[in-house]
């Protein structure tokens, strides 16, 4: 009983000591003595407080006595803390506090990284961004190449990233890995994109260095990340000069299932507007896609994408480069591609993703009365496990398996003969990545992978490490460095299954500024590469002819600015790249710059909205300097140099309303000013009598290309 | 012996802790009522700043957090500079999550997240077409989380009605949305009297403004 008193007594007696109160009142100033309004400032674990005035004073009563810490806190300016001792009799207090540049966001991984899509961080670039940056009329990796790091390959298409082959890029999709990305391609012209920017809602574009959760890529990794539920049900028609498309969605509670359909006939065009080639059958496309989406319980979530196209064209081509008959090129492709990818949370801890893709490709390829059918299926399967234990300490690991099943059937009408190869192959791999934040200043990732093929029996162990630095309230500093392996192209593997994989070590110092919806950053790295396959010639059945004995190495900087911020509805981006690279590689007699470099490169992309009247512009310059092609008459470090490539495109949008809905109105012109671009050049293969080659430019089709669109949205 | 202490030391933490949220409830409720007689800028900071300081003392009370981020929008849609705008906008986004981290799915929470995309919406229109698939599908998750909501359905039925008729929206559009709101809000009880109620008002002054 004395103690239940005691207790009382303890506690009534505290409350008398609260009772007694302590006037606290000061000033608060910025650095420059001038009064700031509206700060807030309290006494730290208690409600008391007060916000300043008009002249920054402030005074309240506090029950609180002794040591107490002291929080004033202003947007926009940085928090402090003050321990004052407060008695009946404080004196007032005078606090200057500091402006807060930047928001102060801890470090994050980003040496080599175009992370892109999250809302509120800086955005490099977005599906609108690609859908209305002119010069890639629609297409993903078009509008990549306005990024530094990519190469303007006007007769190959796909990405190039720092010295980096068009093959060294990968592709996925939420995760799973897309065989075939690309669009089948005919000589010299450009390949695109298979899917529209407008699926995804986020673009993962790596430069290098990337997380140990992506192998078989040497280069570059693109992850696109498809929509989320769709908002709500609606439909979308649209018309083009070049076809026609349409869109429906249907949106319920938890589930939503969205369908696109799209006829794509080049002939109507062609026959307008001359190309310098000749089609026998303009190119003819037809394809869909299909985004199935459930939700489940409460974090769980459900993925379903799947699309189909078919293609088909024929052109004249004069292989030998010579001024005998060309041959006729047919071409028909079928593709299929659904990839399911489900994630929850496990136990509330543990962030779990799985998926499964499976993929068709089957390609004929008609030359003359030659026949070529490459067929290619693919499983893919992976699974993730993630956990963020804390601030400091995040844990990645995961598996994955692929199966490939690579056939090839050549029908040569010279021996009248048919040949078929093909094989089956299996990849495996495990990865484990922690990530740890030592101090608010300095994070780690330190990954691994390891690999395992079945068709070369080859047994890989790769290390990829970043570190961040911050130097600053917005800005921070990174290096990443990592092992890269991508088995061989199946056209080598299938003459020569010894093949190792082939090598890139990456190393990456990078710099980068952030403020607001602006974003500066700079990038200097070293690559070099082992293992490259080499061969006689192409094509060549006999396994000796094929080693891996290429080398290659690729330095640079790339330099990057994009402002969304300081002119009202004015986005722009600048981009600039030099790099410096040499290989040895394929029939190379010796190391050498590749013909699809170009040293410098510089892209400008600006979008301007005119909010007034609904319209959407943009407009894109280019520049790639002088790239440099092999002539047999001269020798093999001197080679031919091209122009310089100049490309100016712009693109105009205008929204309208029409019928209780809207419909937009697009004109998108590439090369408006009409540069006359030289791509690089073929040879004749003999000389003629003075000895000299002669020399065919590899051109754009046409000069300027423009596409006319309208879409409605019901 | 034992016993005595175990029970002295029970009714010493309830003591306490009754202190404790009564405080809090009278803090709030203090605060709730200069609420009614706030109309300048600097009696939305004043009151801003005073529900951060209960929420910065009450680590697990989600409503301060909410009122907060509640007054640094309405500075955000009342104050004319621009970087003043964006700044407000920017801290009551924050103060948002912090609540939601303390209340994962409060549809209340959704409410003020939908409008700080409307007011992100007026400072960035280029943003604009995001933006609104993202306030879209905030609201659809909200009606599932809490289908009695009427804040929801007002916010919803704000953006129609300022939305010009050419692209789908209007008064005369956002009217049936609006009577739902105003149905909602005419069953809407709450259990915890420092919890939001706000919006009736506004909903009966949006449907007059229908005739």
């Amino acid at each position: 009983m004395k103690t239940l008193l005691l207790i009382f007594v303890l506690i009534f007696s505290g409350n008398s000591i609260i009772d007694a109160q302590s006037i606290v009142s000061g000033r608060v100033t910025d650095r420059n003595g001038e009064s700031l309004r509206g700060a807030n400032v309290m006494v730290k674990r208690t409600y008391d407080g007060a916000s300043t005035d008009t002249t920054g004073c402030f005074k309240f009563s506090t029950k609180e006595s002794g040591d107490q810490v002291i929080v004033v806190s202003f947007i926009g300016y940085k928090k402090v803390e003050k321990t004052i001792s407060l008695s009946e009799s404080t004196a007032p207090i005078a606090i200057t506090i500091e402006e807060q540049i930047g928001e102060l966001k801890g470090v994050v991984i980003s040496a080599g990284a175009f992370e892109t899509g999250d809302l509120k961080r800086p955005i490099v670039l977005k599906p609108m961004d690609i859908a209305t940056t002119p010069s890639a009329m629609g297409d993903i990796y078009g509008a990549m190449t306005t990024l530094p790091g990519t190469q303007l390959v006007g007769n190959e298409g796909g990405l190039y990233v720092r010295g980096g082959e068009g093959y060294e890029s990968k592709t996925f999709i939420d995760g799973m890995q897309v065989v075939n990305p690309y669009m089948s391609k005919m000589p010299d012209l450009p390949t695109r994109s298979r899917f529209s920017p407008i699926l995804f809602t986020g673009t993962a574009f790596s430069t290098g260095g990337y997380s140990a959760e992506y192998g078989q890529a040497l280069s570059s990794v693109i992850n696109l990340k498809t929509t989320g539920l769709a908002e709500k049900t609606q439909g979308s028609f649209s018309l083009m000069s070049v076809g026609i498309g349409g869109s429906f969605t249907r949106r319920w509670n938890n589930t939503s299932l969205a369908g696109t359909v799209q006829y794509l006939n080049m002939r109507p065009y062609y026959s307008l507007f001359r190309q310098n080639m000749e089609w026998e059958k303009p190119p003819e496309l037809s394809g869909g896609t299909m985004l199935f989406r459930q939700r489940y319980r409460k974090h769980g979530f459900l993925k379903v994408f799947g699309s189909f196209d078919h293609n088909s064209s024929a052109l004249y081509y004069n292989y030998k480069s010579d001024s005998t008959e060309p041959s006729l090129i047919r071409m028909q492709t079928s593709n299929y591609y659904i990839n399911t990818v489900y994630s929850d949370l496990l136990s509330e801890k543990w962030l779990l993703k799985t998926g499964l893709a499976y993929s068709f490709d089957n390609a004929k390829t008609g030359i003359d009365q030659n026949k070529l059918g490459i067929t290619t299926q693919s499983f893919h399967q992976r699974a993730t496990l993630s956990r963020d234990y804390n601030e400091t300490f995040k844990l990645k690991f995961g598996e994955e398996a692929s199966w490939y099943l690579y056939n090839l059937d050549y029908y040569s009408f010279d021996s009248l003969k048919t040949y078929n190869s093909g094989f089956p192959f299996r990849d495996y791999a495990l990865y484990i990545e922690p990530e740890i934040h030592i101090n608010d200043y300095l994070a780690a990732r330190i990954g691994m992978r390891g690999e395992y093929l079945s068709l070369m029996k080859e047994w890989q162990l790769v290390p990829r490490i970043s570190l961040a630095y911050n130097t600053g309230d917005y800005s921070q500093v990174s290096l990443a460095y990592g092992l890269f392996r991508q088995r061989p192209e199946s056209q080598y593997l299938i003459f020569n299954y010894d093949l190792k994989s082939e090598k890139a070590t990456h190393l990456i110092l990078n710099y980068q500024y952030e403020l607001n919806d602006r974003i500066f950053r700079a990038e200097v790295y070293s690559k070099s590469y082992n293992n490259l396959v080499k061969y006689l010639s192409e094509n060549s059945p006999d396994p000796k002819a094929y080693n891996n004995f290429g080398k290659g190495f690729a330095r640079g900087i790339d330099l990057f600015w994009r402002d969304s911020k300081s002119v009202r509805n004015l986005d722009y981006w600048i981009s600039y790249s030099y790099i410096y690279t040499k290989r040895d590689y394929r029939d190379y007699q010796d190391k050498h710059v590749p013909a699809y470099i170009s040293p410098h490169t510089f892209s400008v992309v600006a979008k301007y909205f005119f909010s007034k009247v609904n319209t959407y512009t943009g407009i894109t310059y280019m520049h790639a300097s002088p790239k440099t092609w092999y002539n047999p008459a001269l020798p093999f470090s001197r080679g031919d140099q091209t122009g310089s490539y100049n490309d100016l495109s712009i693109n105009i949008t205008v929204i309208r309303p029409l019928f209780g809905s809207y419909c937009a109105f697009l004109l998108n012109v590439n090369n408006l000013p009409g540069f006359n671009n030289v791509y690089g050049y073929h040879y004749s293969p003999n000389p003629d009598s003075s000895g000299n080659y002669a020399r065919y430019s590899i051109t754009p089709q046409s000069k300027r290309f423009f596409v006319i669109a309208a879409y409605y949205v019901f | 012996m034992k016993t005595l202490t175990l029970f002295s030391v029970l009714l010493l933490s309830i003591i306490t802790s009754f202190g404790q949220s009564e405080r809090f409830t009278r803090a709030m409720n203090d605060n709730l009522e200069k609420a009614k007689s706030a109309g300048t800028l600097n009696d939305f900071q004043e009151l801003a700043n005073s529900f951060v300081r209960i929420a910065e003392a009450e680590k697990n009370e989600w409503t301060p957090w909410y009122y907060a981020a509640f007054y640094n929008l309405i500075i955000n849609f009342q104050d004319p500079d621009i970087d003043r705008k964006e700044k407000y906008l920017a801290l009551a986004q924050q103060q948002i999550e912090t609540g939601l981290k303390l209340k994962p799915e409060e549809t209340e929470f959704y409410v003020l997240k939908i409008m700080s995309y409307y007011a992100e919406m007026a400072l960035d229109p280029m943003k604009g077409m995001t933006l609104m698939g993202e306030a879209n599908s905030l609201i659809s998750e909200a009606k599932r989380i809490n289908p009695d909501n009427p804040r929801v359905y007002l916010e919803e039925a704000e953006a129609i009605y300022n939305m010009p008729a050419e692209f789908g929206g209007g008064k005369e559009k956002a009217l049936p949305i609006l009577l739902l709101a105003k149905e909602k809000f005419d069953k809407f009880t709450s259990a915890d009297p420092i919890a939001p109620s706000w919006g009736q008002e506004r909903c009966e002054m949006l449907i007059n403004g229908t005739k």
